[in-house]
């Protein structure tokens, strides 16, 4: 008998939200599905819309309301922690009662001191990145790199002309963030490589779409700034799964001149569905883009300005070089040909290394290290388990 | 009255044709009773009883008028002469009818026993009139058990049911004063009569406006309904009610349409349509499986292992030259049963059997050390399946090396034909049988892998016997239940250990000699049978799928990139140059005649129906220009087409509408990649083909013929022809026109050669007469085929059309429906490329009488795609892994890819999507 087969498993967190944590953690049930591990879902908060049919197609009847024993996996962030230990007693849940993981995102080199010590309260600590992991550590965490899955689910995929999309252009797409702390996903410099790549050529074909959160700052105003440019089209309204799927599917090649990314999920996604990325070749997204698969754009290492992101103090992040950048993309809208071999090399590598399988394997591994080590606390009775196995 | 007489009818009465309540309810008695045959024959011939439900005096009288003169008995004259002259008992039983659809089915001569099983249990329709099916089916989710012809004649007809879709006895009552005012009799006046006089059959129906849009039906003088129920619906002709619909003024006739725009792109239809057509294919599937009548193959498991061990022997071999390797962990009855197997038909040559004990726990294991010669290796401790393989693998001295699970049984001259296989090929190192199970399903007919690892069984489940299984073929791997390995290209060790205890060892290997530039090959004369035990334990479920799962994972990262080359599609989309000018054209059509001289002028024939198509991105281009050229070819890379499939017109040593080509040639630079399509057929004033109305006739001279071959040759020396196996493609559009097919393909053959090619890969096209004639491409000396959907498959639409074009009298399809058909197809025992078709519709050829497919939609083309790459998968290698697209830009029959205004880019996304979904699964 395998000691994880009467051990329940739970995905805790926020399952249902459309943010990166969501995504983390429904990439976590996806895996789990591919590596044949029944797990429960627990939504912490329960303050998440349920508009969107993709996640609660995923969740389906895994879900539960009262935290159970076993091996409980928190996808929470280090400043929740004190939170989400609340509502879990709230609900019921012994959090002593069972062997707590939790998978935080951060973003720059040094995790914060403050949260490490919220994160001790766990038995266990799993990286998205190995950036991530590094990070960890250097605020005296070790963790365990178990990454998150980016691979689409089957399906339809909706056209560009649904989006009002250029279909004949070489369409260029970010995710443009108008947060406070824009300047980590550093929006100003896509327009910038816009720009030269325009001047450098004026009439060729060419499109940007920068998809912006509805309701953030200042969104459409700016929208509508911006949108008098015939070759700029911003999108504004929100975009389920779905769309957001098929938005990526129906560029060319995705932007991301970050300065630090705690994993890069969006140009993951755009790998997985076969379309070219270009990204700074630094911090998270170096786990799954290469010089081969992908476009990586060079950088140099400068101190984060005040307040430029919280816990600022004494970080570095990447500046990346908009002209290297822009050389990058000369050949390929050249020769598009040359940018889609590049990219379904692309495809399949990140699919090999962060597909639900390659991740789902990496979890059971830890859950059969975890349950064949015994902790006392799960040779509790556990509840009655939820789910047969997921189908062959 | 004469004694004769009274057995006569005695004997005739007897028949199961009367029934035994009717005549009960008629004269008191059975008919066993002499005295009721006699109350019988007092009455009046005429005004005898009918005593069946399929039996209608009146009607037989009317419809053989010399047995009223003769006072005959209509009911024993049907019974005794008439059924074998196929006279109809019933309006609604058309003996004629169905011997014509089922020759053999009533027998020779007919048999009323088979008539009444037919009849009873709704085998096929009775009559074109009565539709069992759709009267069944009206009924929702309690029809009657059986006898649906029987119920609507008691009960259905009474109650307002119908015959069929369109015959609506009750209509037919109050629109016509001169029919009979019961539902019944009018039926039959609509049969006998009215059909004939173009009278409306129902709301639905209307003969005469039937025959006013389908004139050639009017011409031959076939009753309306009868016509559409027997041909005219499968050839989806429409339903003629009166439903003109009226049109907004700016779209009356001889004024101008307003272009159609964008067509609307919707989250919930785009996903409706996907989920549709996936829907329609997995019943497809289902259908398939579900009418497989398997046939056990004759071997089975001993009925007492014990004895059967004892009768085991096998000869000594000093020097084998095949070694079967059978590793077994306890099963001692199948175990038993595959030495059993080996030694009731002994390979021709030396052999040795070698059983791998992996320290079984059961002592009757033991007992094989009982066995003449077999040698017997038994492992200190249990290894798992992998290293006990390895370990005997190292032992084993023949030069072929049979891998046998201890649960599969070989049929004789199984292991004869592996070895064959072997000795034939010099390059493949690894042969695998058909696997059967025991109860006759084919269970693997070969594998193959996809690039994330995973791999298929191909025919899983399957008729063994169907075509495409009935072939050798390379594959990417054999599952290691049986597998013959040359033990030279194997080396010392045969499975990697990473993959024990087992799973996706069998699939490391083959690809380990794959990478090593050997072949893998399945042979379909050897069969196995093979028990594949299942485990009914969850837990022990889930650890093998998990163990599964992690092979799968170490497979995809060893041989990522070898599983993604090997999976390879190869798009390639059929091309009409004709758009640009020509001599003849100008001649033939007015000066400046293209396509698009066509394309533009169409209408819309019916509400819904999606017409013109004009063209959005490229324009309305001229092929003979350079820029045009390579606007169309980076489009189709962009999508991952590979190349064209150009047509070729060639009439007496003379091309037509060569000057595409000879841009494309004359300018290196244009990244267009092609293959020729000859398109041997006359041209016509009517497009299809045909021998009416011939503007130029295809001629096959020999001059013809070596001018064809010579342009040719030459064409498929530019780096950028298209090739399969190094051999540049030629295809060939109909195949049955050539005179001497095998004279044109050697004559093909020996100009490439010539030319110093390596030959030519010949492919001819299923269109038109070469669909569905049994025929192989070998029969005509040619290599291939390749499907032309929608040709030869396609499904007429069922619902009505709302008619917005006057004197329209075209066709309609069904496109999901078709493209169900085109998935169902059996597979075949020689090369068949598959092919997907967009959209159909030659409304700008035809404008009356044109043919349209409603429900294309670009989400249900990507179902199709990814269907036909599966076909792909399953029965193609290498860089013979074509898939057709018919077209790129016929836009006169609206199949093209080219974008256009209504859908834009919208069939080339969904082709991408198609192919990039199955890159990783």
């Amino acid at each position: 008998m395998n000691p994880l087969d009467n051990v329940p498993v739970t995905l805790i967190g926020h399952p249902f939200a459309p943010i990166g944590m969501g995504e983390q953690l429904r990439s976590h049930i996806a895996a789990c599905a591919a590596a044949y591990v029944p797990c429960s879902v627990l939504d912490i908060f329960r303050y998440a819309q349920r508009g969107d049919a993709a996640h609660a197609a995923l969740i389906g009847d895994r879900e539960i309301r009262v935290p159970p024993g076993g091996i409980r996996i928190f996808h929470v962030n280090g400043d929740e922690v004190d939170r989400v230990r609340e509502a879990f007693a709230a609900r019921g849940g012994d959090f002593d009662a069972g062997y707590n993981i939790i998978v935080p995102a951060w973003e720059l080199p040094l995790y914060p001191k403050q949260w490490a010590a919220r994160l001790a309260k766990f038995d266990e600590v799993w990286a998205l990145s190995a950036f991530l992991q590094e990070s960890l550590a250097t605020a005296g965490v070790m963790s365990h790199l178990v990454g998150q899955s980016v691979e689409p689910p089957p399906g339809p995929l909706l056209p560009r002309r649904y989006f009002g999309i250029r279909e004949s252009a070489f369409v260029l797409l970010h995710f443009f963030d108008l947060t406070s702390y824009a300047a980590r996903k550093n929006p100003l410099a896509v327009l910038d490589l816009f720009r030269r790549l325009r001047e450098a050529a004026p009439f060729r074909d060419l499109h940007l779409v920068l998809k912006v959160k509805d309701g953030e700052r200042d969104a459409a105003d700016w929208a509508a700034e911006i949108g008098s440019d015939p070759q700029v089209q911003v999108i504004a309204t929100p975009l389920d799964s779905l769309r957001v799927r098929s938005l990526i599917a129906a560029s060319d090649c995705f932007v991301s001149l970050h300065r630090a990314e705690g994993f890069g999920r969006g140009l993951g996604e755009a790998m997985a569905l076969g379309r070219l990325a270009l990204g700074t070749a630094w911090s998270g997204n170096l786990d799954f883009m290469t010089e081969d698969n992908a476009l990586l754009v060079r950088q140099t290492q400068v101190r984060v300005p005040p307040d430029a992101y919280p816990h600022w103090q004494g970080q570095t992040w990447a500046e990346p070089d908009i002209g290297h950048a822009s050389a990058l993309l000369g050949p390929v809208l050249a020769d598009p040909a040359r940018g889609r071999d590049r990219a379904l090399r692309g495809q399949t590598e990140v699919l090999r290394s962060h597909g639900h399988r390659a991740v789902g394997l990496r979890i059971l591994d830890r859950l059969e290290a975890i349950a064949a080590a015994g902790a006392k606390r799960l040779a509790r009775p556990a509840p009655r388990r939820r789910r047969a196995p997921a189908p062959a | 009255m004469p004694h004769d007489d009274l057995q006569r009818a005695h004997r005739l009465l007897c028949s199961p044709f009367v029934e035994e309540d009717a005549f009960r309810a008629a004269f008191h008695g059975g008919r066993g009773d002499i005295s009721t045959i006699l109350r019988y024959l007092r009455l009046r011939p005429l005004a005898r009883p009918s005593l069946s439900v399929y039996f209608d005096r009146e009607f037989y009288l009317a419809t053989n008028p010399h047995l009223f003169e003769q006072q005959q008995d209509p009911l024993l004259h049907f019974i005794e002469t008439g059924i074998d002259a196929l006279r109809a008992p019933h309006p609604l039983v058309d003996l004629r009818f169905i011997v014509n659809e089922d020759p053999g089915c009533l027998g020779d001569p007919p048999d009323i026993a088979a008539l009444l099983d037919l009849l009873e249990n709704d085998r096929m329709r009775p009559s074109p009139y009565f539709d069992p099916a759709w009267y069944a089916g009206e009924f929702g989710e309690a029809p009657p058990s059986r006898g649906m012809l029987r119920h609507f004649l008691t009960a259905g007809l009474a109650a307002g049911r119908l015959p069929n879709r369109w015959l609506d006895p009750g209509f037919y009552v109050e629109a016509y004063k001169d029919v009979p005012r019961d539902r019944y009799g009018a039926l039959r006046h609509f049969i006998v009569v009215g059909d004939s006089e173009g009278r409306a059959a129902g709301p639905y129906f209307d003969g005469r406006l039937y025959r006013r849009r389908y004139v050639d039906v009017a011409d031959a003088g076939i009753p309306p309904l009868w016509h559409y129920l027997t041909n005219g619906r499968r050839e989806g002709r429409q339903v003629p009610a009166e439903r003109m619909v009226a049109l907004p003024a700016a779209a009356q006739p001889g004024q101008a349409l307003p272009v159609a725009g964008a067509m609307p792109v919707a989250v919930e239809t785009a996903e409706y349509d996907f989920a549709a057509m996936q829907r329609l294919l997995d019943d497809a599937q289902q259908a398939r499986k579900d009418a497989v009548k398997p046939r056990p193959p004759a071997v089975a498991l001993p009925a007492d292992a014990h004895t059967a061990l004892a009768g085991i022997e096998f000869p000594a071999a000093d020097a084998p030259l095949i070694s079967v390797l059978v590793p077994a962990y306890n099963e001692f009855a199948h175990t038993v049963a595959c030495l059993q197997s080996i030694a009731a038909a002994p390979p021709a040559r030396a052999f040795e059997v070698v059983l791998a004990d992996d320290a079984s726990y059961d002592p009757d294991m033991e007992r094989f050390a009982a066995v003449p010669n077999l040698r017997r290796l038994r492992q200190p401790r249990n290894l798992g399946f992998v290293r006990n393989c390895n370990a005997a693998f190292a032992q084993c001295r023949g030069e072929y090396v049979l891998l046998l699970n201890n649960d599969a049984q070989v049929l004789p001259g199984a292991i004869d034909r592996l070895a064959a296989a072997l000795d034939e090929n010099a390059d493949v190192a690894a042969v695998g049988p058909k696997l059967l199970y025991p109860g006759g399903r084919l269970q693997e007919a070969g594998c193959y892998i996809r690039p994330c690892g995973e791999s298929t069984m191909v025919g899983l489940f399957a008729d063994p016997e169907e075509g495409g299984f009935c072939r050798d073929r390379d594959v990417t791997y054999c599952s290691g239940a049986a597998l013959m390995l040359r033990r030279a290209d194997v080396g010392a060790t045969l499975f990697d250990e990473t993959f024990q205890p087992a799973y996706c060892e069998d699939a490391d290997l083959c690809l380990r000699l794959i990478a090593a530039g050997r072949r893998v090959r399945y042979v379909h004369a050897s069969q196995v049978v093979h028990h594949l035990s299942v485990s009914t334990n969850r837990q022990s479920q889930t650890r093998k799928l998990r163990s599964i799962a992690r092979n799968q994972q170490k497979l995809a990262l060893r041989w990522g990139d070898l599983l993604t080359r090997l999976d390879a599609v190869r798009p390639i989309a059929f091309y009409l140059p004709q758009f640009h000018p020509t001599p003849e054209n100008d001649l033939w059509w007015g000066s400046g005649f293209t396509e698009w001289t066509n394309v533009v002028k169409a209408r819309p024939s019916y509400i819904g129906h999606y017409q013109p198509h004009l063209p959005a991105d490229l324009g309305f281009y001229d092929l003979r220009t350079a820029d045009a050229l390579t606007r169309q070819a980076r489009l189709a890379r962009r999508y991952g087409i590979e190349g064209f499939a150009v047509y070729y017109y060639n009439f007496g040593s003379r091309r037509v509408l060569g000057a595409t080509l000879d841009t494309v040639r004359a300018d290196p630079s244009i990244p267009f990649n092609w293959c020729l399509c000859w398109a041997n057929e006359n041209w016509t004033k009517n497009w299809d083909g045909g021998e009416r109305e011939v503007l130029v006739e295809q001629s096959y001279d020999a001059e013809t013929i070596d001018s064809i071959i010579a342009d040719a040759v030459a064409q498929a020396a530019d780096p950028r022809y298209l090739r399969v196996g190094g051999r540049p493609i030629f295809l060939v559009y109909r195949p049955l026109q050539l005179p001497d097919p095998h004279g044109f393909a050697a004559a093909c053959r020996a100009g490439f050669a010539r030319a110093g090619f390596p030959g030519v890969h010949l492919v001819y096209v299923e269109s038109m007469e070469a669909v569905d004639r049994k025929l192989q491409p070998g029969d005509f000396g040619f290599d291939a085929c390749v499907e032309f959907p929608p040709h030869g498959r396609a499904v007429p639409a069922e619902t009505p059309a709302d008619i917005i074009k006057p004197g329209w009298g075209g066709y309609r399809y069904d496109y999901p429906q078709t493209v169900r058909a085109f998935c169902r197809r059996d597979s075949v025992p020689y090369t068949r490329y598959p092919a997907v078709f967009p959209s159909w519709d030659n409304t700008p050829r035809q404008p009356d009488h044109g043919t349209s497919f409603d429900g294309a939609t670009p989400e249900a083309f990507r179902v199709y795609v990814e269907e036909k790459i599966e076909e792909v998968r399953q029965f193609l290698v290498g860089d013979a892994r074509l898939l057709f697209v018919n077209a790129w830009n016929e836009w006169a029959e609206g199949a093209h890819l080219e974008p256009d205004t209504g859908f834009g880019h919208r069939w080339l996304e969904a082709l991408r999507d198609g192919i990039e979904a199955k890159r990783w699964a």
